[in-house]
């Protein structure tokens, strides 16, 4: 922490945090930048190709609307900014939940330690898609909804990783100093053991971020993302599937978009871990 | 509970496992294997292929929870329909009422299931006793439930005894469940067998059956009617509907059902195969209140939202006129049918002066659930919403999981509006068409009138026909100023059918296999 590298960012973090920098003042900017209200239907102007007219009020579709008329720019960024908080406010859920309970394992060991390992191993056996969906059933669809069923699918992860670099911290000299001293088990698991963990969990963090992306967008996809006008990047690639011979641009950019997304996340995931390592 | 929703879950997989299949609402589909129209003597024998959304869940007529499509190859009902959907003799060859409660059906003579059983009159007790008894919990038994007892009289006369009168009887006994089973076969063979291995007097006998994937027959050589030119058919289940028009137009299927708008012109424009529509063929789709909720307990409310909608850039616009605007409640080709009746025409203004007089200037907001069994139902949703936000009602649209909907519509606890739709299928009769989504206390009905009610119930006990015209038509105007719904659209039915057959959708829905022909490409 203390001896600082020198700010070598490279063409991996460069190109990434560009992107990504990019993509967050695009979406959570919507409002300003988008050039129509994402909800506004137009019937005399369905689906229209990109970078033609408007039939009435003039004016330009950049990338064409939708089977209601509804301006496919606006809609993918309004899209981008809820697809990026619901796995942004998921992974944050699911970290934070994760890494307390990696690191109690981790420290405590024995009994919890193989409780709680035991647990995670369990929910691992089940592919997350399929607890997915089988939440979303349960619970009824809803943003708050498919926030929690993210999360609860997203935990496992962070335990394990944390937990494993736990069980060599707390080998460590100045932990064991700590508890020599007579500090509460409390205070060195947060002053001692977590800012140790944190290049961990955000490379992870960053990683299930690109994760939750997807499994929103595959949610949206089978309709059992969030309300149908809401607009959402799995959704208006689930709407634009009957038109794929028609229309190509409805499933093609919100999916193009996706993709770029999931790429910089991953890369930027990718330059963390490398300077993690480089420490 | 718990079983319910581990349920739901497992209903669900299944349904991802299936692919997104679009599962149309309603009273399935017709019986009606016609032997009436083959052409005779045809020169060649086909084997064809039917592209289907769903594979069958079983092929016992008594007990299907589906259309009948399938099944009514393989068994014949008392009662067929020509292509004119006029009722024509099958295993009975006459049928009269002799009193108020009883119909006398006469019998054909010399008949035998494929498996050499002799048809008769106890054939025909032991089809219907077996659906009508409370045990056996048949899904369709409330289509018959009007049936006190069948008696056999002798070998070939039976005779149909109703709790009250019943004109409907010959139409009842035309559809399932009252296809006639071999009673020493379904006895031996028990429920679950004779599912998978059913055995009819119809002109197609069961072959194979491959779970989740297809359905063979093959013509019945002892078939008591003219030979079909169809010697083998297979239905193939293809759930995405694109997939299914690709498969049709390189050949691997001859026929597909369920064509969505937007494939319909790669069929049009096809050299290999041709579009079969079927006008106002589907249901009738309409968005329902829940009348005795505030605020869609006051008519004005109701009727202001009728005003709010625009229905015709519905149709035209979203749905590409795979429907037809109506008002009526009852189906062009049904008994009671008295043409388009005039509706509410799409005035915001107006309907914002009502909101106001029924003490709502400022609008409200309300939940619609939708549901994925009718055309393009959430895009048509979504324009509702739009529409209805213009006069001051905010609306959240709720996209409710089909099997999710199947259970809640029923049981009354969907949202205070509601997207439904309802045909009268293979009745082609204004009873099954309005009955039991306007009737009082009935499973699918939200709405209250006892004037409605009280003409509902005499229509349906009466034998009297102009009697029955006459109450169709005031129950209609009266529905359609107490406005419990939004009038929308029928939907109408897009099939694709290969070049090498002739054959054209029936409006009941139905594909009796024995009617498809070799068409003019055959054999180049």
């Amino acid at each position: 922490m203390k001896r600082r590298s020198t700010p070598r960012i490279g063409v991996k973090g460069s190109v990434s945090i560009g992107a990504l920098a990019a993509i967050f003042i695009l979406t959570v900017f919507a409002p300003l930048i988008a050039p129509f209200d994402p909800y506004k239907q137009s019937l005399q102007d369905i689906l229209i190709a990109p970078l033609s007219p408007y039939s009435g009020s003039g004016g330009t579709s950049l990338l064409g609307t939708d089977q209601l008329g509804r301006d496919v720019l606006s809609r993918l960024l309004y899209g981008g900014r809820l697809s990026l908080w619901i796995s942004i406010a998921a992974v944050s859920i699911s970290g934070v939940l994760g890494s307390a309970i990696g690191i109690a394992a981790g420290y405590f060991g024995g009994r919890t330690d193989a409780v709680l390992m035991r647990l995670a191993d369990i929910q691992l056996s089940i592919p997350s898609m399929l607890l997915a969906i089988v939440m979303v059933a349960v619970l009824g669809s809803g943003l708050t909804n498919i926030v929690i069923v993210l999360a609860v699918t997203g935990w496992v992860t962070f335990a394990r990783v944390v937990r494993s670099q736990v069980l060599s911290l707390k080998e460590m000299e100045y932990v064991e100093a700590a508890k020599a001293m007579g500090v509460p088990h409390l205070t060195v698991m947060l002053r001692h053991i977590l800012p140790n963990t944190l290049y961990t969990i955000a490379t992870q963090a960053a990683l299930q971020i690109s994760h939750m992306i997807l499994l929103a967008a595959a949610l949206s996809f089978l309709g059992l993302g969030i309300e149908v006008s809401t607009p959402t990047w799995g959704g208006m690639v689930n709407d634009g599937k009957s038109y794929i011979d028609s229309a190509w641009w409805l499933s093609t950019i919100p999916g193009l978009a996706i993709a770029a997304v999931i790429l910089s996340i991953n890369l930027f995931g990718d330059w963390l871990r490398d300077r993690a390592e480089e420490r | 509970m718990k079983k319910g929703k581990f349920l739901i879950g497992l209903t669900l997989l299944t349904a991802l496992t299936a692919g997104c299949s679009t599962v149309s609402k309603t009273e399935p589909a017709a019986p009606a294997a016609g032997s009436d129209s083959a052409s005779a003597a045809p020169a060649q024998k086909l084997d064809i292929t039917i592209g289907r959304a769903f594979d069958v869940n079983g092929l016992d007529p008594g007990f299907l929870t589906e259309n009948a499509q399938v099944v009514d190859n393989i068994f014949d009902t008392l009662v067929k329909r020509d292509e004119n959907e006029q009722l024509v003799p099958g295993l009975a060859t006459d049928w009269k009422q002799i009193d108020d409660n009883t119909w006398e059906f006469k019998l054909r003579e010399g008949v035998k299931f494929t498996n050499g059983e002799p048809f008769n009159a106890e054939a025909v007790k032991y089809s219907l006793d077996r659906v009508l008894d409370p045990a056996n919990n048949a899904p369709t038994a409330s289509y018959v439930s009007t049936i006190k007892e069948v008696q056999a009289v002798d070998d070939y006369t039976v005779h149909v005894v109703t709790k009250n009168p019943d004109p409907l009887i010959p139409t009842r006994f035309n559809r399932y469940p009252t296809e006639i089973v071999p009673p020493k076969y379904t006895e031996e063979a028990g429920q679950e067998k004779f599912a998978q291995e059913p055995i009819g007097t119809g002109p197609y006998k069961f072959v194979s059956w491959d779970k989740g994937s297809s359905v063979v027959l093959e013509a019945n050589p002892d078939y008591w009617g003219e030979q079909p030119a169809v010697e083998k058919v297979t239905f193939r289940s293809i759930p995405e509907a694109s997939t299914r028009v690709s498969a049709l137009l390189n050949g691997e299927v001859d026929i597909v059902t369920a064509v969505s708008p937007e494939d319909r012109s790669k069929i049009e424009s096809s050299s290999t195969a041709k579009l079969s529509a079927v006008e106002r063929a589907g249901n009738t789709v309409y968005v329902g209140f829940k009348t005795d909720v505030k605020p869609f307990d006051d008519p004005k409310v109701r009727q202001a939202l009728n005003y709010a909608i625009d229905v015709k850039s519905i149709v035209d616009k979203v749905l590409q006129g795979s429907a037809v605007q109506t008002n009526s409640l009852i189906g062009p080709k049904d008994f009671g049918y008295a043409g388009e009746p005039d509706g509410y025409d799409y005035d915001p203004e107006k309907a914002k002066r009502l909101l106001a007089e029924a003490g709502y200037p400022d609008g409200f907001s309300a939940t619609l659930d939708t549901v994925s069994w009718y055309i393009k139902n959430t895009d048509v949703a979504q324009v509702i919403a739009e529409q209805l936000k213009a006069v001051g009602v905010t609306i959240k649209v709720n996209n409710v999981e089909s099997s999710v909907y199947r259970t809640l519509v029923p049981a009354g606890k969907q949202s205070d509006l509601y997207v439904l739709g309802w045909s009268s299928t293979n009745t082609l009769d204004a009873d099954a068409a309005i009955y039991a989504i306007l009737r009082s206390g009935e499973s699918y009905s939200t709405y209250s009138n006892p004037d409605v009610d009280a003409k509902l119930d005499e229509a349906r006990s009466t034998t009297d026909e102009e009697r029955r015209k006459q109450l169709y038509q005031e129950i209609q105007g009266e529905v359609i100023q107490d406005a419990p719904r939004i009038f929308l659209y029928q939907e109408n039915q897009y099939y694709g059918v290969s070049d090498r057959l002739n054959w054209e959708g029936r409006i009941d829905g139905s594909i009796p296999v024995s009617t498809i022909t070799a068409g003019a490409a055959d054999g180049k």
